[in-house]
């Protein structure tokens, strides 16, 4: 359609890797099988103790996601690339910061599919409370958010390059640590038992980061895309 | 006004001048043919002219939008098929061709229109990545055909395909409605069917530009 709204045209981007990804299930499946294996060996790592360490289950939780979204996103750009479909996207004519907003769309449904997974099976063998399963959510889908934008800015960074896969997992520590940092805080103050107006500050910064990378990756976008 | 325009373009990749000064002009519903060995510039001239790229120098206009300041503009003009299938292989031909045709005011009478063109209708629902080398390159032009481009750009249309195939092509492509059509190729003989102006490129210049 000629009259189309940027979200319009990212969905529509987002939904084709959806399908591709589903298609081709094993991949995403395998991501899942990270994150259930390793939550389940953690909790074999700590058999018979009843409370855990808040920060530790933080930590271990971020763990997960973030390494989920490595194996999410590494591929997000350059599987366009090695099968040439990136130049059918350059073909597209739309703003070039469409696709990187599909590709950010891309990667927080397949991570929030990961967290979902990841928090459910924490609390069988992690022993989360229900009870701060909402506020915790709330922490992580706003961390989600922000390092599917991330993942994909960086990703469409070293797409061109050899090592790629390298390359990204180098890359993406740096810029997710203002991320991980108040996300790993925020979601073990929540599990001590703090309620969510005492991670405000955390919530404040998660926020605020995501803000500024939305802003950074849209102006950055174009000169990577274009070859 | 030209369809295509290209003054004093120039693409430097580093220290390499893929184009050094190209200046050309091509008519509505002109087929011309760009020629020349590897390395000469006929895949830059072409993403230049799709604005895939921007000239390092000069400037590309494609019905009167500049390349590089309207690059949508000039996609929505332009119908490109390149070196290589922009198809998912994951997708049936159908459901690749109603994700492109999903970015152009496409109709689902143009949907039939193309797989009617393109002798495509018994693979619609075979997914890309099944398909033969020249059906692949058959539904990359069926797509490039979707949106009705005014300027179809067919970068080495004719390479890894049997003569049949580009018997074919040549076929499906001769019925083209007042496009203007810019074809690379290696073969001089095999584009001869379908164009009628030759632009022989060596070393990023244009050597000649002759009748074939």
């Amino acid at each position: 359609m000629t009259d189309d709204s940027i979200i319009n045209i990212s969905l529509r981007l987002a939904a084709k890797d959806l399908v591709i990804e589903l298609r081709r299930a094993h991949e995403f499946m395998s991501i899942l099988a990270f994150a259930l294996t390793s939550i389940l060996i953690s909790s074999f790592a700590w058999r018979g103790v009843l409370v855990l360490s808040p920060e530790v289950v933080s930590s271990t939780l971020w763990i997960v996601i973030y390494f989920s979204s490595i194996l999410t996103l590494t591929t997000s750009f350059s599987r366009e690339v090695d099968r040439g479909t990136i130049e059918g996207l350059r073909s597209l004519p739309c703003p070039s910061y469409a696709i990187l907003i599909g590709k950010m769309l891309y990667g927080v449904v397949i991570l929030f599919t990961v967290l979902i997974a990841t928090i459910l099976s924490s609390t069988i063998f992690l022993n989360i409370r229900l009870s701060v399963i909402p506020n915790l959510m709330i922490v992580f889908v706003v961390g989600v958010i922000d390092l599917a934008i991330v993942g994909s800015i960086v990703s469409a960074i070293v797409m061109y390059s050899e090592g790629k896969t390298l390359l990204l997992s180098f890359l993406f520590f740096p810029v997710s640590v203002p991320i991980l940092i108040p996300g790993t805080q925020a979601a073990g103050k929540l599990i001590s038992g703090m309620v969510l107006l005492e991670i405000l500050p955390e919530l404040r910064l998660l926020a605020a980061f995501l803000m500024a990378i939305v802003a950074i990756s849209i102006l950055l976008f174009r000169h990577v895309f274009i070859e | 006004m030209p369809s295509v325009e290209l003054s004093e373009v120039s693409k430097h990749f580093g220290p390499i001048k893929a184009l050094d000064g190209v200046t050309l002009s091509f008519d509505e519903g002109e087929a011309v043919a760009f020629l020349g060995p590897n390395g000469a510039g006929k895949s830059t001239l072409l993403k230049i002219v799709a604005a895939q790229i921007m000239p390092t120098s000069g400037e590309a206009k494609v019905l009167g939008f500049d390349t590089v300041r309207q690059p949508e503009l000039v996609k929505r003009n332009v119908g490109l098929v390149g070196h290589g299938s922009f198809m998912y292989d994951e997708l049936t031909v159908e459901e690749n061709l109603k994700f492109y045709g999903s970015f152009f005011d496409v109709s689902p009478e143009d949907h039939e229109r193309v797989l009617e063109t393109t002798a495509l209708e018994r693979w619609r629902d075979i997914k890309a990545g099944h398909l033969s080398y020249g059906l692949r390159k058959r539904s990359d032009i069926a797509r490039a055909l979707l949106s009705k481009p005014k300027v179809l750009v067919l970068d080495e249309l004719f390479s890894g395909l049997d003569q049949d195939a580009v018997d074919g092509l040549v076929k499906h492509l001769k019925v083209r409605r007042g496009q203007t059509l810019l074809v690379s190729s290696h073969s001089l003989e095999r584009v001869r069917k379908l164009c009628e102006r030759g632009v022989y490129l060596r070393a990023g210049v244009v050597e000649k530009d002759v009748e074939i």
